[in-house]
């Protein structure tokens, strides 16, 4: 059925083919890595297979492991307690959860190397108490594979507990109470019938976490971890072997893949699940004594580790320890916030089309290169970086010979060497934040409030203007600023994309700490986890008003 | 109720608090085995928090509930709900949608061994005429076939009880008027005692041998859908089961009462000579007859298909409703006549 409105704008019949063009652009650097991939044969490359991979392998694998448990042993237990107990504190236990979504791994593997090692607070109170000097006592060491999964859990948690939560909330506690009347104690109910219902929700918000932990580049980097990301980067500019790193990133691809495999074939009945109808009722189980406390402390834990100590180390190092140059730190923050907003206004009016395109075009093909444009997320940094860099170099050659050839001067790598590639990698990695945004707001203006409109006399124009723009403005806001904080956070594809000499908030404080300033880095950091907090409180606001609804 | 039966459930002077509010407000209740019961009455009544107190969801603020003469919950204890066996079908169906029909029927089979709980499902299956659906998964099922899934899933552990939460309620009225009389005839030949909560009289009225009308946490009455009807007890049952109207009446004697639709008789009386009371009339005692003395005149009508509703102005103006034959057209504001044809006389003061 084509829409009411494309019959008045098909003069626009480009919008159709911005779809297409939006579908390519996420599947360029994908291609562009393949096609680089099967230069076969370096030396360096059988090296790396015989030396580095094997290594790569299975630090990635043991690292999502480790990862994957636990975000799994943090996330759905406070998301159920939350969702369907009552004890003190669930009120603001509840939002507060979030607060380490606003955490970058890198940044609280910065803070905790500072809390945690030699010099740092707890060893040096350790050895006040004590009297041990160097050497006398062992102390766990953060910066290591097991530190990288601490830190990944602490700030990765939030994505499995805001996907179980919304299971648990929607199946309430029926599915308990019916398994109870069947004959099966509590414990029996929650392993056999709560957990079971609310499995595809987890296991999307795991592949998330997941996903996450792959594209992660500063926490295992700075950790000393040598994973896929941290092995495409040393290859990639260490031994300036561009074929070799685009075939690791291959490989990296071939996780990706599987993951998101995985994820869509753990939610293959789930459209069809039947929804619970909330029956007015919603009870919750009243956690009284200690056990209300102890569903408390869990649900505490994860906030105080995640979030509050971090962020109450940085505020101290920035307020107390650190030496600001305040001129270049807010030539930084500037730096960081024009590039954040031109990424964020490019990805979301790429995204506003793609979306009208699927409304005003129905068809197969559409859906599908929608569908396929919104697959960005799914890539690690490091995979976009190189999978842009690559053709938008080849086009810098050919435009300079092309040039040359017209007798005029070289203009230099004026896409590859730039920002525009920067903003390409970011449109490729944010298009799916925006696009989700985008699309579940559009989706709220029902097709029968155009046709009305049109009913009443009024025109296309008129439609958008009237209708949609008023109703699609908070959404877009939302998209705006989403994207806007993912790019301020990202930092491996900036690291390896950016114009030489200029740096962002995240590229300063990674600089830093890899010169082990951490007091230095704090102030850059603290700034990042402060915006960061943004669309942290929008989603909760979100939350609460789906809540209200249920 | 005096056929020497056993009693299964008793529910003694039973409280229920949510904080100050009181859900149940002392109630009791005796259920015979095999019988079926609704629990009739408007939200908030307290019936729901009855039947979830009996499962076992509920803690009671005090009574006793005691099932086949073993104490469930009072007097400080408190069965856990699965060691009731008490079967429950929820309101909104709440199959497993991660199971297929025939897991979920054997959910509750766990300590049966295999073979008996498989012959057992396929029984139940066959019982509501779903041999051959037990692969099915629950999306692949019709609303009304989900229903009765729902119910043989409860009714599988052979509990001693089975209890209906408003399991009808989702279903639209077509499908609701088919699958209540044969889930009520299925549990009757199977022995099995119910309880239905409902908020619908006809649902009430198709489905159960005894009605229990409730409000303000207390059953009003209970006795068998006709008495409800016809004889109810309290202002509230009169006018919250069925249609009908009070109008103003003063006592003559033990036998009649007079009224502005003249003097009425029917059944005893037991108020005072004198005594100011309202008579209360429903639609089906009005008959429509132009011959008769007492006027009125309409105010509004709703057709029905097989008859008329009309709502008649009386001379005093008081306003009572009258059923008039399909044919009997007449207009708003046209001048008719009506007589009584009451047996049983209702009157509450």
């Amino acid at each position: 059925m084509r829409h009411l409105l494309s019959s008045s704008i098909s003069y626009l019949p480009s919008l159709k083919w911005v779809a297409l063009a939006g579908a390519v652009m996420v599947l360029l650097p994908i291609v562009a890595v393949l096609q680089q991939a099967t230069f076969v044969g370096t030396d360096l490359w059988l090296h790396i297979w015989q030396t580095v991979l094997p290594d790569y392998v299975s630090n990635s694998l043991l690292l999502m492991l480790g990862v994957g448990a636990g975000v799994l042993l943090v996330g759905v237990p406070a998301a159920w307690l939350t969702a369907t107990c009552q004890f003190p504190g669930r009120r603001w236990l509840d939002w507060a959860l979030l607060l380490p979504l606003a955490m970058p791994a890198y940044i609280i593997a910065y803070t905790y190397t500072g809390i945690l090692d030699y010099a740092g607070p707890v060893q040096s109170a350790l050895r006040d108490v004590t009297g041990w000097g160097y050497g006398d006592y062992w102390f766990w060491q953060v910066r290591s594979l097991t530190g990288a999964m601490l830190m990944m859990v602490l700030v990765l948690y939030p994505y499995v507990y805001l996907t179980a939560r919304a299971a648990f909330l929607e199946q309430s506690t029926v599915g308990m109470d019916v398994a109870r009347s069947l004959g099966y104690g509590r414990w029996q109910a929650w392993f056999k019938v709560v957990i079971p219902m609310a499995r595809p929700a987890i296991i999307a918000g795991l592949t998330l976490a997941l996903m996450e932990t792959l594209a992660d580049y500063g926490t295992v980097q700075y950790f000393g971890v040598t994973t896929f990301t941290t092995g495409i980067f040393r290859t990639f500019y260490g031994l300036g072997d561009t074929a070799g790193a685009a075939q690791l990133a291959a490989v990296l691809l071939l996780f990706v893949v599987t993951l998101i495999m995985v994820e869509r074939w753990s939610r293959r009945r789930q459209a069809y699940h039947v929804k619970a109808q909330s029956s007015g009722g919603f009870t919750t189980i009243k956690l009284v004594g200690w056990r209300g406390w102890l569903a408390s402390f869990v649900c505490l834990i994860p906030v105080v580790l995640g979030f509050v100590i971090p962020a109450l180390q940085l505020l101290w190092w920035t307020v107390f320890e650190a030496h600001v140059q305040w001129a270049s730190f807010w030539q930084l923050a500037w730096n960081t916030f024009y590039l954040s907003a031109m990424a964020a206004i490019l990805a979301v009016c790429l995204a506003l089309l793609l979306a009208y395109a699927k409304r005003f075009y129905p068809q197969q093909s559409v859906r599908y290169a929608v569908n396929l444009a919104g697959m960005g997320y799914a890539l690690p940094g490091t995979i976009i970086a190189i999978g842009v860099m690559l053709p938008l170099a080849w086009l810098d050659h050919r435009l300079n010979d092309a040039f040359v050839w017209l007798g005029w001067a070289s203009p230099g790598l004026i896409l590859s060497g730039s920002l525009v590639v920067l903003l390409l990698a970011y449109c490729v990695r944010f298009l799916a934040v925006a696009l989700g945004g985008i699309q579940s707001g559009l989706g709220q203006v029902s097709p029968s409030l155009d046709e009305s409109a049109k009913g009443m006399g009024r025109n296309a124009w008129d439609v958008l203007r009237l209708i949609h723009v008023p109703l699609m403005r908070s959404s877009v806001l939302t998209a705006l600023l989403v994207v806007f904080v993912d790019v301020l956070k990202e930092l491996p594809a900036t690291l390896m994309l950016r114009p030489f000499d200029f740096n962002t908030l995240a590229v300063k404080a990674y600089e830093l700490a890899a010169d082990e300033q951490l007091v230095e880095a704090a102030p850059a950091s603290l700034m990042i986890v402060v915006v960061g907090l943004i669309p942290v409180l929008i989603l909760n606001k979100a939350i609460n008003r789906r809540r209200q609804r249920i | 109720m005096t056929k020497q039966q056993t009693t299964l459930l008793e529910v003694k002077d039973l409280q229920v608090n949510y904080g100050p509010r009181q859900a149940l407000a002392g109630l009791d209740l005796n259920l015979e085995e095999g019988q079926l019961l609704c629990l009739l009455g408007p939200s908030g009544c307290g019936k729901s928090t009855l039947l979830r107190a009996i499962a076992g969801f509920q803690n009671v603020s005090g009574g006793q509930i005691r099932l086949a003469q073993q104490l469930l919950s009072g007097d400080g204890v408190n069965i856990a709900p699965e060691q009731r066996q008490i079967g429950m079908v929820f309101q909104d169906i709440a199959l497993f949608p991660h199971l297929n029909v025939r897991d979920n029927i054997a959910f509750g089979l766990h300590k049966w061994s295999t073979k008996e709980a498989q012959q057992r499902v396929e029984y139940l299956l066959s019982m509501v005429d779903l041999t051959g659906f037990g692969d099915r998964y629950p999306y692949e099922l019709s609303g009304g076939q989900q229903q009765r899934v729902a119910l043989i899933r409860a009714i599988a552990p052979k509990g001693k009880l089975l209890l209906l939460d408003e399991p009808f309620s989702g279903l639209d009225a077509a499908l609701r008027e088919e699958l209540v009389p044969q889930i009520a005839t299925l549990l009757k030949r199977e022995g099995i005692t119910g309880i239905l909560v409902s908020h619908d009289q006809k649902e009430a009225f198709a489905f159960a041998d005894q009605i229990a009308v409730m409000n303000h946490g207390k059953i009003e009455q209970i006795t068998s859908a006709y008495e409800i009807y016809h004889k109810p007890t309290s202002r509230f049952v009169a006018d919250f089961v069925g249609e009908g109207d009070f109008i103003a009446g003063q006592i003559l004697d033990n036998q009649q009462v007079s009224c502005v639709l003249g003097n009425i008789s029917g059944g005893e009386l037991h108020h005072e000579t004198g005594c100011k009371v309202d008579v209360f009339v429903r639609p089906d005692d009005i008959l429509h007859d132009d011959s008769s003395s007492i006027k009125g005149h309409i105010v509004s009508k709703r057709f029905r298909g097989t008859h008329f509703l009309y709502r008649i102005a009386l001379a005093n103006g008081e306003q009572v409703a009258c059923f008039a034959d399909s044919h009997h057209d007449h207009d708003i504001g046209e001048d008719i006549g009506i007589k009584l044809n009451m047996e049983h006389l209702l009157t509450f003061r």
